[in-house]
């Protein structure tokens, strides 16, 4: 009985669910129109930072990453972004090495570190 | 795999607890800081990485290096992932053409890793994890390899292809609205 009753509270602990189921719907829709409506698809895109950031709401990067920065539209691999490493050091130690995404509707280029840190590179088993 | 959205629960500690100034104020405050804020996740989960038991892991991993000393293939991330986008897009093989991916996994950053099941399921290639430092073994992380006939080629073949349920349904415009959905 008690942990259902803590389950309950926790779940009305969240505070602005509305938004999320907002922010949620959003996503999905301009995932299911990318393909087809492309711009339209932008627009949802551009919705969903702007709501996520008036409602101060936070989004998981993995979400964030798949948005370009400045068109806003969806970035897949293979269809809608390239990817490929730098090494712009003299030693070209593979620590050096960047990945540099380019968004292939407006160009627009995002780079990250591809260095591993200790502890920070274990991922789940399926 | 889960479609449905997740909302999770991200904690952050405050450090501003001196041991100096112990008070029944403080030990308060201290608890209150104690702050969970909710994160809106994918709801479509990124890692599709298609499973593969562990002796056969091993397994591919001892022919392909025997392989590697004789045949020639393609490696390093740049000319693998350049060509398989070029697949991707054309959508038509080659006898030249990358049929398997091989990556190690675990060797690489995360960042690096989670291109690959979007990119293999868009070019029609089967993707190949290997296990734990399987990375210095073979000299390199990323092998792509064209079709060819051998014992190495029979085993890849049996393997699961790469599946992305979210991605299908998007090209083939089915897809449906999923229910929120709140972890504990």
């Amino acid at each position: 009985m008690s942990k259902k009753k803590k389950g309950k509270n926790q779940q009305q602990q969240i505070p602005n669910k509305d938004n999320f189921s907002r922010l949620n719907y959003l996503y999905q829709a301009s995932n299911s129109l990318s393909n087809n409506y492309p711009i339209l698809s932008r627009g949802l895109n551009r919705n969903l930072k702007l709501i996520s950031k008036r409602t101060t709401l936070k989004i998981h990067s993995n979400v964030k990453r798949t948005i370009c920065k400045n068109c806003h539209s969806l970035l897949i691999p293979g269809i809608s972004v390239s990817n490929y490493i730098e090494n712009k050091s003299k030693s070209k130690a593979q620590h050096n090495d960047i990945l540099v995404r380019t968004c292939l509707n407006c160009k627009a280029i995002k780079r990250f570190p591809t260095k591993i840190r200790e502890g920070k590179n274990d991922t789940e088993d399926e | 795999m889960n479609k449905s959205n997740k909302i999770q629960k991200n904690t952050t500690k405050s450090s501003k607890f001196s041991k100096n100034s112990i008070s029944s104020i403080n030990l308060a405050e201290q608890k209150r800081k104690q702050v969970f804020r909710p994160l809106l996740d994918n709801p479509y989960s990124q890692r599709h990485w298609p499973y593969i038991a562990n002796q056969t892991q091993n397994d591919i991993l001892e022919l392909l290096r025997s392989y590697i000393k004789h045949e020639e293939y393609i490696t390093g991330f740049n000319k693998v992932v350049k060509q398989l986008e070029y697949q991707a897009q054309h959508k038509k093989f080659s006898p030249n053409s990358i049929r398997y991916v091989i990556v190690c996994k675990k060797d690489i950053n995360n960042v690096l890793a989670d291109i690959f099941p979007c990119l293999c399921f868009n070019a029609k290639v089967k993707l190949i994890q290997l296990p734990r430092n399987s990375a210095a073994k073979l000299g390199t992380s990323i092998i792509g390899l064209t079709k060819q006939e051998g014992v190495l080629f029979e085993i890849l073949d049996r393997l699961d292809d790469v599946e992305i349920p979210w991605l299908s349904n998007l090209i083939n415009n089915t897809t449906s609205y999923n229910e929120l959905k709140i972890l504990k």
